[in-house]
């Protein structure tokens, strides 16, 4: 414990991404047939894989043990674990399709962010849905037999067809990566270029949150695409290298996942949690302010809200026994601070409280001369 | 007989971020909305606002306020934030929510001691006034307090405060009984106590 | 025969108003500049300085200029959003004659010879007066004075007068009779230092929004505010006493605080003896205004009237400033002179922190009533029956005293004369008369007797519908020149952009004109505006708003020049009268009896109830130009009907009923406003919409007899509730304009709360 003291690691979150990555090994050691499915070339990747799953993990059950985390989580779980379990399900794939896949809420963000977001997302996981299978041993190509002009494929150790060498299908299947790597590459770009254009990204970016995360995964891409040229094109030369530099940005990659922009990645998919939550609360009904009678809050928003202000050590933030803060409408938290400036600098006055009279006509204003 | 108006001279470039201070008094404003109509124009808005002007209750008084977000120490919408997408830069300067990770939860636009944050239903996202910091990280003053005609909205050296107004800045809030301490500074002729904001102010009766 | 060639809603699709909502490319396109120009805010007296973005000759946006010693950078909406009246669906770009099937675009050479000849026919058959010319403020001090000059010597007539007459001209006539002399007295500097300030009829918060902050600062200093309005405005709401009097009573309370500042003896007599002429006049006039008599005249309390003479005579230093809300009344001049032998008789003006001011409205409300652009006045603010004067005039402009005209009459009274068919044609710029005068109906059925009508106008306004040829005209931002403040800064306003399609400013077409009927000997060496300022700053040598010393460099060098500036090396006179000089030819100010006497229309038993009319901080006297921007739209798309919950309650009103309001001259149906905020016996209405939702269906033509300004602030009127299907289709049209302009700004996402 001293140890994870220093650290600063929390015990729970370490045990659940330990358990995570053993899991996580057993799944790949069956796969490819205890070992012998494994590229031994790959194997630099399959070693960071595990310790950047370690991070992930950790990372990850960390952070939904934060209370304002843990309250949408738990949320989720009870509704999985409920009859409306398969309801959700199709929700959730439906959501899932619109926000994750296609993304279209950053389109409405900006649609110059979302082209370049696109660009950046298939590629990745064009990339990784080629790579991953390939370094966990779950996917391999071995000539077919003695027939050095065809290729035969490998999954989970069970033959899975053959084709030969020149055809169409092998051009795009080792190719894959290049179109990833080039997708990646015009994304990146595009996302520089909106960058320096957008005042308000250029005021508030860092270069640790977001620029170096694009500048990696153009290192990845093009030392990859440099392994091609160098095949293609230049007769192998200056291949190992190449393979090395490119081993060495990609560990880069796998390594900083849990730590900078990237993790969002495994963040996002709450999204889809954060809708059912929404949805089952509109079904509940909102709650009105206790100022201005509007109602605002979804019902089960605030019943967690206030138990989270209660864990947050904010349970002060109430107005006498009844009412809470959080039951005040934001147009209203707004007047309030208002109204309390109001009042400390003097309050109000009605300057036609006293007039002596209104609304009768003058009786012969003609007649009144000075 | 003629005597040469002193001009003012090339507004200063204001160095030093930290020697200078937000002050909202929503008692001098006047409800013409240019904050409003600025904040929108900002290149980092696009139109979309991010400053509140609310009328107080219009068959009593013309009284409106404009709301910025107060910059607290301690944000309560980065504590309610799930996603950890709120952030507090070291200028004590509290951003929108960073864009990969804001899942549009509404839990801030709801915490927020002052009704600050607006979560746009169809972006995902929470986006905030951050006192534009595009114009102040370059030395220049925020745009709706640049804009404020009757400068209820003011942005100045600390230093000059007690000597530009009556009244003096106060940075600390009771919100029913939680204290909440601030960057921004709310104008008040007893600058000692904290405002005590009480829903009593707002609603008759019974609490 | 100028009457509408088509419907009001076909010309609605093809004039607008329609709404700009965005930059010229969209929120989301992030343009850089080419270069940001330093100019002035087209809307208002107070003309901020700010600066427009351009690229590729488009106004893009704005930015704040802080250096501009006036406004320091501070803007109401209208400045921020003002470059969106450019890269407008709405703008004219080429010429149009009207047909009998609607307007039809025409080349420029067609359009411009119909109008001469057309000016020719009707001059030789009815006289040269028979063709009038109306102008107006927004314009130029250049402008201002080539129209000036254009209408008497290239167009020979003598009838031009111009909508200041509908804004400054009681102030003006005021200021020259108290102090020979027609300028807001101080810059507005000295307001800082005042220990009281005095507001009267000014909604300083929505009409001149950036002289809040100049007051505010006076009261974080200990100065005391005292709003005289009989609505409580966002300025009064703070104040220190609010004096919420009955409409058209201004000068019984000014009378009631003289008579008190005697009887108590809080006049400054070293300084009336030395300075001033007529105090005992005056103060004859004034004694029988007890506490008690004002109180009944004025609708307020004895205690609120002796706390305010209290509050104004106590002072040691102080300032005062009025607009329209005394000014727009059939006693314009005596409210205008109430409030100077206030001033005087406390001889608080012509030194630091002292001083007067009236709050011009329209954009150069002050440089645009002194270079001859009235009726009755010469360059210089010289008088056209003054021989001296005349021939100055006639040897700056080489004409001879024959050849130019005397004096004309006034606005209202050309377009009773155009009703009354004594003139024939007319010639009208900057000007919307059919929303902004007074008794609308009676305009539009004026406007409708014309024999030949031609407009000059960027917007097919609701005036320029009634026109036989409308000639597109430049933007503020198309052209440069200068202008003269609020408080009598002369500043210079940039070129930002060139105008679109055949477009050009008011001055080449003028001089177009002028040059086709053959007078081209006094416009042809006007080649640019500061050709025209040049021959203005001659021509207003030796008079009183003498601009001779101001040039275009000094103005941009010194960010602005206040007149008089009698010579090239001096500096310009934020200051006036110091030490007690007035402009008078000894010296000395006037005090003026001001005797009471009642509006021209009071309340009755068949019209009960006080109307009165004004601004709102969103839009800009006829709207031409803000009821085009989408964003001010949203804000305030409509008028409505301000009441106070006790009258409602007696017509059983609640807050957004339809209310029919009926005038002497017609009536309207508008949804009610039910506030706190405004006298029980008093109804407001904000004046810029057009017809069937304009305040002036319901104002009278009633003239000051001095200032021949309309009574726009006093009528009486009666109150019915109605249906909701009474209010007008137009209002809801307005309604559904500014409901779309929210919901599909850039495709915005919805706001939750």
């Amino acid at each position: 414990m001293p140890l994870l003291g220093r650290l600063d690691l929390d015990a729970r979150p370490l045990v659940r991404a330990a358990l995570t990555t053993v899991g996580l090994g057993v799944l790949v050691a069956l796969g490819n047939r205890g070992g012998r499915g494994l590229d031994p070339a790959l194997l630099g990747y399959l070693v960071a894989c595990l310790f950047a799953c370690f991070g992930v993990a950790y990372r990850y059950w960390a952070w939904v043990e934060r209370p304002a985390t843990h309250m949408y989580f738990r949320h989720t779980l009870r509704t999985l674990r409920s009859r409306k379990a398969l309801a959700a399900l199709l929700r959730m794939a439906l959501l899932g399709l619109d926000q994750l896949l296609l993304q279209r809420f950053i389109g409405k963000r900006s649609l110059k962010r979302w082209g370049a977001h696109a660009l950046i997302a298939w590629g990745c996981l064009l990339a990784f849905a080629v790579t991953v299978p390939l370094v966990f041993g779950w996917v391999r190509f071995t000539s077919a037999g003695t027939d050095a002009s065809r290729y035969q494929a490998w999954f989970f150790g069970f033959p899975a067809g053959s084709f030969p060498l020149d055809s169409a299908a092998a051009f795009i299947t080792f190719h894959m990566l290049d179109w990833a790597a080039l997708m990646v590459v015009a994304g990146c770009t595009l996302a520089f270029l909106r960058r320096r254009q957008d005042e308000g990204d250029s005021a508030t970016q860092r270069f640790d949150m977001d620029l170096a995360p694009l500048l990696l995964l153009i290192a990845v891409s093009v030392t990859g695409l440099l392994l091609t040229v160098s095949v293609s094109f230049m007769q192998g030369r200056n291949y190992g290298t190449l393979a090395f530099l490119h081993e060495l940005t990609v560990i880069l990659l796998l390594l900083s996942l849990p730590f900078g922009k990237l993790f969002h990645i495994v963040q996002r998919p709450a999204q889809l949690g954060v809708a059912l939550y929404k949805a089952e609360g509109e079904a509940e009904g909102r709650v009105p302010c206790r100022s201005c009678g509007e109602p605002f809050i979804r019902a089960n928003q605030l019943r967690d809200l206030k138990a989270l202000y209660t864990a947050l050590d904010l349970g002060a933030a109430t107005h006498g026994p009844r009412t809470h803060h959080l039951e005040l409408c934001p147009r209203c938290k707004r007047r309030l601070l208002a109204k309390a400036q109001w009042q400390r600098m003097g309050g109000a006055f009605d300057p036609f409280a006293d007039l002596p009279e209104w609304a009768e006509p003058i009786a012969d204003p003609q007649t009144l001369r000075s | 007989m003629a005597e040469v108006i002193a001009f003012a001279p090339p507004s200063p470039v204001l160095t030093n971020f930290d020697e200078w201070g937000f002050f909202i008094d929503p008692n001098r404003c006047i409800g013409c909305r240019s904050c409003v109509a600025a904040c929108a124009e900002c290149g980092t808005h696009k139109g979309r606002p991010m400053i509140h002007l609310d009328e107080m209750d219009r068959l009593y008084s013309p009284q409106t306020a404009p709301t910025v977000c107060m910059h607290c120490e301690d944000p309560i919408c980065a504590q309610v934030c799930p996603a950890d997408a709120i952030k507090r830069s070291e200028d004590g300067v509290v951003h929108s929510s960073q864009k990969p990770r804001c899942i549009g939860c509404q839990n801030c636009e709801l915490s927020c001691p002052f009704g600050v944050p607006i979560v746009f239903s169809g972006l995902e996202q929470m986006l905030k006034c951050d006192l534009c910091y595009d114009r102040t990280s370059e030395g220049l003053k925020p745009m709706c307090a640049t804009v404020c005609p009757s400068q209820a909205l003011l942005y100045a050296p600390k230093a000059e405060i007690s000597r530009m107004r009556g009244a003096q800045p106060v940075r600390e809030f009771l919100v029913g009984g939680l204290t909440v301490k601030t960057k921004n500074a709310l104008m008040v002729p007893d600058p000692e106590a904290p405002l005590f904001l009480d829903a009593a102010l707002l609603i008759e009766g019974e609490l | 025969m100028a009457i509408l060639p088509q419907s009001l809603d076909q010309l609605r699709t093809a004039f607008g108003p329609h709404l700009n909502l965005a930059p010229p490319h969209g929120w989301d396109a992030d343009p850089v500049p080419d270069r940001l120009v330093e100019t002035h805010c087209c809307f208002c007296g107070q003309q901020c300085g700010i600066k427009l973005k351009v690229k590729d000759n488009q106004v893009i946006g704005f930015d704040p200029w802080e250096e501009f010693p006036f406004n320091k950078g501070k803007l109401c909406p209208k400045g921020v959003k003002r470059y969106l009246q450019g890269n407008h669906p709405d703008r004219l770009t080429k010429a149009l004659l009207r047909t009998p099937e609607g307007f039809q675009e025409s080349d420029w050479e067609t359009a411009m010879a119909r109008t001469v000849a057309k000016i020719q026919e009707i001059q030789e058959k009815y006289g040269k007066d028979a063709f009038a010319v109306l102008s107006g403020v927004s314009l130029t001090n250049e402008k201002s004075y080539h129209v000036g000059k254009f209408a008497r010597l290239g167009l020979q007539t003598k009838n031009l007068d111009y909508n200041g007459r509908l804004c400054m001209v009681s102030a003006g006539a005021g200021n020259k009779k108290a102090f020979g002399l027609d300028r807001a007295a101080n810059s507005w500097e000295d307001i800082e230092g005042a220990e009281v300030i005095w507001v009267a009829g000014s909604n300083v918060a929505e009409c001149s929004p950036i002289t809040t902050d100049y007051i505010w600062r006076a009261r974080d200093k200990g100065a005391k505010l005292i709003v005289v309005d009989p609505r409580i405005t966002p300025l009064a709401r703070t104040a220190d006493l609010v004096l919420p009097l009955k409409p058209g009573t201004d000068s019984a309370l000014t009378n009631g605080i003289l008579h008190l500042l005697d009887k108590w003896n809080l006049l400054d007599r070293a300084f009336i003896e030395n300075h001033t002429q007529g105090f005992e006049e005056t103060l004859r006039a004034v004694k029988d205004c007890t506490p008690e008599w004002t109180s009944q005249m004025t609708g307020l309390p004895v205690a609120a009237i002796e706390k305010a003479a209290r509050m104004w005579g106590e002072a040691k230093t102080s300032f005062l400033l009025h607009a329209r809300g005394i000014e727009h009344q059939s006693k314009g001049v005596d409210n205008v002179l109430g409030c100077i032998n206030l001033v005087l008789a406390t001889g608080r003006i012509g030194r630091p922190n002292c001083g007067y001011g009236t709050i011009t409205g329209q954009g150069n409300g002050q440089g645009g009533r002194e270079h001859g652009h009235k009726c009755d006045q010469l360059p210089g603010n010289r008088d056209i029956e003054n021989p001296e004067h005349r021939k100055y005039i006639c040897e700056v402009w080489g004409c001879t005293d024959d050849e130019l005209p005397h004096k004309g009459i006034s606005a209202q009274e050309i377009m009773n004369a155009i009703h009354a068919g004594e003139i024939k044609g007319l010639l009208l710029l900057c000007f919307n008369p059919v929303v902004s005068l007074p008794d609308n109906q009676f305009t539009a059925e004026a406007l409708a007797k014309l024999e030949f009508f031609v407009v000059l106008d960027f917007f097919a306004s609701e005036t320029a519908q009634f026109a036989d040829v409308i000639l597109p005209s430049a933007l503020h931002e198309e052209d440069e020149g200068t202008s003269t403040s609020v408080e009598g800064r002369v500043i210079k306003i940039n070129k930002a952009v060139e105008p679109p399609g055949d477009a050009r400013p008011d001055w080449v077409i003028l001089n177009e004109i002028a040059h086709r009927l053959g007078r081209g000997k006094y416009f042809d060496h006007f080649t640019s505006p500061e050709a025209i300022f040049n021959e203005l700053r001659v021509a207003s040598k030796g008079g009183t708003a003498d601009y001779y010393g101001i040039t275009y460099e000094k103005i941009e060098r010194q960010m602005g020049v206040f007149w008089p500036c009698p010579s090239l090396d001096h500096p310009g006179t934020p200051r006036l009268f110091e030490g007690g000089q007035f402009a008078h030819p000894d010296g000395k100010a006037r005090f003026v009896p001001t005797p009471w006497r009642p509006p021209m229309e009071v309340v009755d038993a068949e019209y009960p109830v006080w109307l009165t009319s004004g601004r709102v901080v969103f839009h800009y006297l006829s709207g031409t130009q803000t009821r085009r921007i989408g964003w001010l739209v949203e804000q305030c798309p409509n008028p409505y009907l301000e009441i106070h919950p006790k009258l409602a309650a007696k017509y059983g009103l609640a807050d957004g009923d339809a209310v029919e309001i009926t005038s002497r001259r017609g009536s309207l149906v508008l949804p009610a406003k039910v506030v706190m905020t405004i006298r029980p016996d008093t109804v407001f209405i904000p004046y810029h919409w057009p017809g069937n939702l304009g305040a002036n269906r319901l104002t009278a033509r009633h003239l000051d007899p001095v200032s021949k300004i309309p009574e726009f602030k006093v009528s009486a009127c009666q109150l019915r509730k109605t249906t909701p299907d009474r209010i007008p289709a137009e209002l809801h049209e307005l309604q559904r304009m500014a409901y779309e302009a929210r919901t599909n700004q850039a495709a915005l996402p919805g706001q939750v709360f």
